[in-house]
């Protein structure tokens, strides 16, 4: 059942027939792209480092799970699930290790498991495409982007467990 | 506001860590993540060659140019600042579909060539233009059909059932795209009279 495989190889094999077809230098081509790439990831290095330095000193104080195992106290969210909601935007790193555990935890089909799976699979880490996306062209007057993404990713928690919450009780 | 959430991860991460007694941790992570990012964009400089290589090839074919032609009924609907007859239409298609497929990897680079293309029709200013907001939401929101990650990681901690996840994802990514639109939207004709 599983196609997805093929989609890479078939997609290559297909413009390298294109390209032979239409006589067009592909070597001189790809060596042009590759040299743009390469620019592209000098370009964002600055910008990931510096997210990729920040969070994770923020990761190794636990100052997110003690805070969160506090509010669970109050019996008013899982903490692990919570830790993962505050981590996803910021760190895909970070979010990617709290998941595990919630898996190892809960189980992977229980009800934390089965939304973190989806709250994960159905978007990206904000911050990180933020950074990376205006890095690379040096847009250094961001606007609402930050504003704008986080708010997104709330309502994406909301969406989420709703209807994980109907999935699961159908 | 990246500047203030940057400051506040150092200032709340190293004062807790001295309050948790973790001040040990801090000193190996301040030694080591900043070895790990390089290596992650090691990693990623291979793929972002290698994809922006193809992508050339393809658009010396002509093929983006078609790509965008067909496509731009689309396009313009979310894009509708950006010029009729223009390659950045392919390049924006062309990153949703990678998306859509689960290729991360891919759709950055294509990601980042309609990024480039569009500050050059913003007359290369240094602020943001509202369809490169756009594009930026809608990435991370991430319309996806293929979750393959996160299915292969449900397989190694033994689900039952590694796939049933996928038309929760397809359902749930297809509502937060909208949303994403929906808030770009209201966040830009809130902020109308800054971009001029």
């Amino acid at each position: 059942m599983n196609y997805s495989v093929y989609i890479i190889p078939v997609i290559i094999i297909s413009l390298m027939i294109y390209a032979y077809h239409k006589k067009i230098n592909a070597y001189e081509s790809f060596i042009k792209g590759a040299k743009e790439g390469l620019k592209y990831s000098f370009e964002i290095l600055p910008y990931v480092a510096s997210m990729i330095i920040a969070t994770s000193v923020f990761r190794s104080s636990l100052f997110v799970e003690t805070v969160t195992k506090f509010l669970n106290l109050a019996k008013i969210i899982n903490s692990d699930i919570l830790t993962f909601m505050i981590f996803k935007p910021i760190s895909g790193m970070a979010s990617l290790a709290v998941l595990k555990e919630i898996y190892q935890t809960y189980g992977t089909d229980s009800f934390l498991g089965i939304f973190a799976s989806v709250i994960q699979g159905s978007s990206d880490t904000t911050l990180y495409i933020i950074t990376v996306y205006f890095g690379a062209i040096g847009v250094k007057e961001i606007r609402y982007a930050i504003k704008a993404g986080l708010l997104n990713d709330i309502i994406s928690f909301l969406i989420g467990f709703l209807i994980v919450w109907l999935f699961l009780s159908v | 506001m990246v500047n203030k959430i940057w400051l506040l991860l150092f200032i709340i991460g190293i004062a807790f860590a001295i309050y948790n007694n973790r001040i040990i941790e801090i000193n190996n992570t301040l030694l080591e993540a900043p070895q790990e990012a390089v290596k992650l964009i090691l990693n990623l400089t291979g793929l972002y060659i290698f994809w922006n290589g193809i992508l050339q090839i393809a658009k010396d074919c002509g093929l983006i140019e078609k790509f965008a032609r067909r496509i731009y009924f689309l396009t313009k609907l979310i894009y509708p600042e950006l010029p009729e007859n223009h390659e950045v239409h392919g390049y924006l298609a062309s990153n949703m579909a990678a998306n859509m497929l689960g290729l991360g990897s891919v759709s950055t680079p294509l990601g980042i060539k309609a990024m480039e293309e569009m500050k050059k029709l913003n007359g290369n200013k240094d602020s943001a233009s509202r369809s490169m907001l756009t594009l930026v939401l809608i990435n991370s929101s991430c319309l996806t059909l293929l979750p393959t990650t996160i299915i292969s990681l449900r397989k190694v901690y033994g689900s039952s059932d590694p796939t049933k996840i996928i038309p929760l994802i397809i359902l749930i990514s297809f509502l937060t795209t909208m949303t994403a639109i929906i808030i770009d939207r209201i966040f830009y004709f809130l902020n109308k009279k800054k971009f001029k």
